[in-house]
């Protein structure tokens, strides 16, 4: 089946300012939603119903294209004059929690709330805000912070200068940030790898049986929170950097310069830690906390 | 007793079904345990799975879908050496050739990957590969060259992006090849070191990894024009 609407004849039901678009249509069970929008900033929120409402601050000369097309609703601006894409468009979306939601744009903040589907989103400069998610969550920025809370599923985020911050969410999780640091707090996941270049990397969160845990930052310092019931084989390597911990380790079974291994419990989840110049500390979930909000 | 580097080395062998039963159980026992070489192996299955894909065929997007048609189709990766080179077609050739597939999004290379030999065409190089110890080389001549052609896009279209962002990419690359030269340099003072490589190898691949995004940026900049 295809579905084409535009929108512009049915912004004329709705007073407006000149140019803007506020439309809602039933979109059917399954749809994704695939939004493109250059300049200009996204926020979706979410509701029980399968329909969609857009409202999309633009110039006059700007339509907002609405193609519904077999399982795919795509939205993007458009020029009137049929040359180019439109120039800055801001969305305020709602739409079924259900919905996939695949966004990509060059200058945009993007702030997804209250989803139970997978996410994908892909800026060049912006930052990028989700509460919720579930499935597949891939957010990658060049320039700008990544915020991530009560997502489930697989996580993957990549930005280069800012920030990656995960809260209160469950799953694999692959991040990875080039200046900005990484912190995960009140995470669950069994495969988890958090990679930074000189930021520092922070972890706090629950490490399963059998679970696999890298941590890696070149010249960052990393801060890694161990609970004191947890079961794991910890594996860390500075190359220049000092090694800490505040609680009682056993002794390192592979003791040199560089590395040292310590079984805790029973070892059976796998973690490593590596750092080429920055430092390395082990501390307990409470102390990160009560560091955390010291320094808040 | 076995060092990290010597698991390492013994991946390709591994994923090319060359270990002796013995060696290949102590090597699975020892990836359960060792988190770096089940990345490292998961790394090479993957360039593996994508190599023989490409067989003469036109590049391939893999991110944002008709950004990378912008682009010069007629960009080619320069080798800066003659243009035979004998190398036994090991991971680091196929890593070679990964690290060329990354150079395809953004600039629009061409590689050509047999089972025995990688062209980069139309004009530029055809690297043979029979037996050689030197595998490494191909891998840091293709690295180069990627970085070089990724490092021209963004050059060329750096006007496109903002200015903010443009400082922001100059920046992190910075950040990036600060840690390649330190890790160079450790190399450089303890050869036997296992951990040097492995950052030199991270890192190199992040700054193709942001090179190519940039290059994309600047692709999509065009599609907005």
């Amino acid at each position: 089946m295809l579905m084409t609407l535009t929108l512009t004849a049915l912004v004329a039901l709705t007073p407006l300012q000149q140019g803007d678009t506020d439309t809602t249509f039933a979109v059917p069970n399954g749809t994704r939603l695939q939004l493109q929008n250059m300049t200009g900033d996204v926020v979706i929120g979410t509701w029980d119903r399968h329909e969609v409402r857009v409202i999309a601050e633009h110039s006059r000369r700007t339509t907002i294209e609405v193609d519904l097309s077999g399982s795919v609703l795509r939205l993007r601006p458009r020029s009137s004059s049929g040359m180019g894409i439109g120039g800055v468009t801001d969305y305020r979306l709602t739409i079924p929690a259900t919905m996939a939601v695949d966004v990509s744009g060059m200058s945009a903040n993007v702030t997804i709330t209250g989803s139970r589907a997978e996410v994908k989103v892909g800026t060049v400069s912006g930052d990028i805000r989700l509460t919720g998610g579930v499935g597949s969550i891939n957010l990658t920025t060049i320039d700008g912070g990544i915020t991530v809370r009560q997502a489930k599923g697989r996580m993957q985020l990549r930005t280069a200068s800012d920030q990656i911050e995960i809260e209160d969410s469950e799953g694999d999780i692959n991040a990875e940030a080039v200046s900005g640091d990484v912190r995960l707090r009140r995470v669950n996941g069994r495969q988890i790898e958090v990679q930074a270049v000189s930021g520092d990397v922070e972890f706090e969160g629950a490490i399963q049986p059998n679970g696999s845990y890298y941590f890696g930052t070149h010249s960052g310092d990393m801060i890694i929170a161990i609970p004191e019931n947890a079961n794991v084989m910890i594996r860390a390597s500075s190359s220049m950097g000092d090694f800490t911990a505040s609680f009682a380790l056993p002794a390192s079974e592979q003791a040199s310069r560089r590395r040292q291994t310590f079984r805790l419990g029973n070892g059976s989840a796998s973690m490593e830690v590596e750092v080429f110049s920055g430092d390395i500390s082990l501390v307990r979930p409470s102390e990160l906390r009560s560091r955390n909000r010291g320094e808040q | 007793m076995n060092t990290p580097h010597d698991w390492t080395e013994r991946l390709s062998s591994y994923l090319d079904g060359e270990l002796a039963k013995p060696e290949q159980l102590d090597l699975e026992a020892h990836l359960e345990t060792c988190a770096t070489c089940r990345r490292a192996l998961k790394d090479l299955r993957a360039i593996i799975a994508v190599a023989p894909e490409y067989q003469g065929e036109a590049p391939v997007n893999d991110l944002w879908p008709g950004i990378a048609g912008q682009i010069e189709a007629s960009r080619t990766v320069a080798f800066p050496t003659p243009a035979r080179i004998g190398l036994r077609w090991g991971w680091p050739a196929r890593m070679a050739a990964a690290i060329g597939l990354m150079a395809i999004g953004a600039g629009g290379a061409w590689w050509v990957l047999g089972t025995a030999r990688v062209d980069l065409s139309p004009e530029v190089a055809t690297v043979r590969v029979p037996r050689d110890p030197n595998l490494m080389f191909l891998a840091g001549l293709a690295y180069h060259a990627a970085v070089a052609d990724l490092q021209r896009t963004l050059d060329e279209g750096r006007d496109r992006l903002a200015p903010e962002t443009m400082a922001t990419i100059e920046r992190s690359l910075a950040i990036i090849d600060q840690a390649i030269t330190e890790a160079e340099a450790a190399l450089a003072a303890d050869p036997a070191s296992p951990d040097p490589p492995n950052w030199i190898a991270a890192n190199q691949r992040r700054k193709l990894d942001l090179l190519r995004r940039a290059a994309q940026a600047v692709a999509a900049s065009h599609t907005e024009s």
